[in-house]
């Protein structure tokens, strides 16, 4: 069982990937398994937006997701 | 019974060898909050305008919050402050550690600090009694050995304390104070306060533990915090790579300072980042009770730059003041330079901006080898930074002009010197470059220190729907981080007051609210069950604002008026390349959001908060102080 979800990138994370798409993901993954088929170390994610609310890498999503990722490049 | 604080601030008079506690009272506890509120207090009833920053006169506070010892992650952190040296204005500065909670547990929750010792001294607090100490055998000494030295002669390894180096001594005027040659309160030259008054260090001790009115509450909420740091993305990435993990993004972004703010990307970049960090990572470590554990220690047999464990590891800000400012990709000769600072106790961010600025008066001809008794100084040059660190410490040759800072050394040069030193109010900027963040841009123009990185939101993180994390505070629409136009002043103006929720509480940004792990409501629920109080993020913001515009208050009866909330002249010029070349922050559109932010602020046109909003700040008492 797959499912469709909806990605936007921000900022250096579309440098040759793409600012809106749709990603066919395994029915049970996660944030982090989203990061692994497109392909972007953990390291270069500083937020995590699922549906409107602040998410983490260990969250299970579902089909038709919107998923928000935007780089670390705050500050301290 | 006060919850989560002790109801006591200890009041040190140097010159005498007295001191006496203050119990203000739960009322007083529940206006200010904590740290730099508290400091404000005490600048402005004890101190008169135009003091000398250096004079017995200037006041010295150290100052937890009402919740710093709670173990909750990143409840840790201390505020010094007085009237800087280096601005000559509100001085202040945070650092993390184990100082603050240890102080608390000491029974006092800030201690003010007047007038001047007559010999060098160092104070022992312990279990709410204070001893003054011959500090002869620990004065010259380096921060490290000073620890050492002082834990010895009270018998207690496990005495915390906060200390300055020989830069502090020397009232260079971005002295730092140190505490465990890991942890500093870097900015605007507190150090030099502490060697002004002869005063080499301040060491704590304490039995108790803060109680909270609901401890199980407490705990409870630890638990979910602490969880939640292990999967949330900007703590994840701090526990794995420390605060050198934004390096390569920065980079990227097109925003890493490089060469005294002239670029926004540094060629040598893969050379400083999180990647390059792991040949000289040793281990890592942590603040009181704080599961990220985003401290970095470094180690490294070398004969040009050897580096010892002890002695701190670079955070990014480090890295960049003392690498990509300078044009060099050399971390060793980072990390060696951090580490001298550490040990001499001198501000890193400042010290990198200064040999910036050397290296940009050089490469046009503004200094030349007969300044520096033949030394050239080129943007690129590790050893020459290594070099000017040893000349500013010791005061020696050029260095003696340069210990008074990048302003004052650039008006005494002269020659057109002054159109490359970059100051806010005086201040050397932190690394981050406003033309990729104008909120960051507003914040160092507005901030009461000076440029300042932690007391502003950085725009990126709030793109899209990573606004989210400030819809709590009525926030909705997405952030555009090139703009200066009304929404950006409007989003400024929240995002300032959400991180001066940490500022003011003493936790650590990076464990907090709005963009770590932690979310506004279990941040209130968290204070209620600490403090016992029946509070609110009404209230806390409240707090945040009034502590803010008594800041100002004092800078404004020091002379400081709207001209000084402004940026440097370069950002004004476009990033010459990568991400976000062309980009550049129009100046009059600048002026016209800062404008704008007064009017919103409830200040008038010269930047000075009316009597309405003092009033509804609870600041009456103010208006006599306003010029
Ligand atoms: S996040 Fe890092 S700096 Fe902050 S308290 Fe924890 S270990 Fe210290």
């Amino acid at each position: 069982m797959t499912m469709r979800v909806f990605v936007n990138l921000y900022s250096t994370l579309r440098l040759d990937r793409f600012s809106d798409a749709e990603v066919e993901l395994p029915g049970d993954a996660t944030v982090a398994d989203l990061l692994d088929k497109l392909q972007i170390p953990l390291q270069d994610v500083g937020v995590v937006v699922v549906n409107a609310r602040s998410g983490t890498f260990q969250q299970k999503l579902q089909a038709d997701d919107r998923i928000t990722l935007i780089p670390p490049i705050g500050g301290g | 019974m006060p919850f989560g604080y002790n109801g006591k601030i200890l009041h040190v008079d140097l010159t005498n060898q007295e001191w006496r506690v203050e119990e203000p009272g739960e009322k007083w506890y529940r206006t200010y909050w904590g740290g730099s509120a508290f400091a404000s207090y005490y600048l402005l009833k004890l101190l008169k305008p135009g003091v000398d920053p250096l004079s017995p006169e200037n006041v010295l506070i150290f100052a937890c919050s009402v919740v710093t010892g709670t173990p909750l992650s990143g409840w840790n952190r201390y505020t010094v402050s007085a009237k800087s040296p280096l601005t000559h204005a509100f001085g202040e500065s945070e650092a993390a550690g184990y100082f603050g909670p240890e102080l608390k547990f000491a029974g006092f929750d800030a201690i003010v600090i007047r007038g001047r010792s007559a010999k060098p001294t160092y104070l022992f607090i312990k279990d709410g009694e204070l001893q003054f100490r011959d500090a002869k055998d620990v004065w010259g000494l380096d921060n490290f050995e000073t620890m050492l030295r002082i834990q010895e002669e009270v018998g207690d390894k496990r005495a915390r304390v906060a200390s300055i180096g020989p830069a502090g001594e020397r009232l260079i005027r971005f002295a730092n104070v140190s505490n465990d040659v890991e942890h500093f309160n870097g900015r605007t030259g507190m150090g030099a306060v502490l060697g002004s008054k002869n005063l080499k260090a301040v060491a704590v001790r304490g039995a108790k533990r803060m109680e909270s009115a609901e401890p199980e509450k407490v705990k409870e909420i630890a638990h979910w915090h602490n969880a939640r740091i292990k999967t949330h993305p900007l703590n994840v990435m701090l526990t794995h790579f420390g605060t050198p993990g934004i390096v390569k993004g920065l980079n990227a972004a097109g925003i890493l300072p490089t060469r005294n703010f002239r670029e926004g990307v540094f060629e040598g970049a893969d050379k400083l980042n999180a990647d390059a960090y792991a040949a000289i990572l040793h281990s890592t470590g942590t603040c009181w009770s704080c599961a990220v554990k985003c401290k970095r220690r470094v180690a490294l047999d070398d004969e040009k730059y050897p580096l010892n464990p002890k002695w701190g590891g670079p955070e990014y800000e480090t890295i960049a003041a003392l690498g990509s400012m300078i044009g060099n990709d050399s971390l060793p000769a980072v990390a060696r330079g951090n580490q001298l600072c550490n040990l001499y106790g001198m501000d890193t961010i400042s010290m990198g901006n200064l040999t910036a600025f050397v290296m940009e008066c050089f490469e046009n001809g503004i200094l030349t080898e007969k300044d520096t008794g033949g030394r050239k100084i080129q943007f690129g040059d590790p050893d020459a930074m290594l070099w000017l660190i040893e000349e500013v410490v010791h005061r020696r040759g050029i260095g003696d002009i340069l210990a008074e800072g990048v302003k004052t050394a650039s008006e005494r040069i002269g020659g057109g010197s002054e159109q490359f030193a970059f100051t806010i109010k005086g201040n050397d900027l932190p690394l981050h470059d406003g033309r990729g963040k104008t909120g960051v841009a507003l914040g160092y123009a507005l901030s009461s220190t000076g440029a300042d990185h932690v007391e502003t939101p950085h725009d990126p993180g709030f793109q899209g729907d990573g606004v989210v994390n400030l819809y709590a505070l009525g926030l909705l629409d997405p952030v555009e981080p090139l703009e200066t136009d009304s929404a950006k002043v409007r989003f400024f103006a929240l995002g300032q007051k959400a991180w001066g929720i940490n500022n003011l509480l003493g936790i650590c940004n990076f464990t907090s609210v709005p963009v770590h792990a932690m979310t506004f409501h279990n941040l209130v629920e968290a204070l209620r069950a600490v403090t016992g109080w029946d509070t609110s993020l009404y209230e806390i913001m409240l707090a945040v604002e009034r502590s803010m515009v008594m800041s100002r208050i004092f800078n404004l009866r020091e002379g400081l008026g709207p001209e000084d909330d402004r940026v440097i002249r370069r950002w004004h010029e476009e990033l010459p390349g990568g991400h976000l070349q062309g980009q550049k922050i129009d100046e009059q559109e600048f002026r016209r959001a800062i404008d704008l932010f007064y009017e919103l602020s409830g200040w008038d046109r010269r930047g000075r908060p009316t009597f309405g909003k003092l009033v509804e700040l609870n600041l009456e008492w103010l208006q006599a102080e306003m010029p």
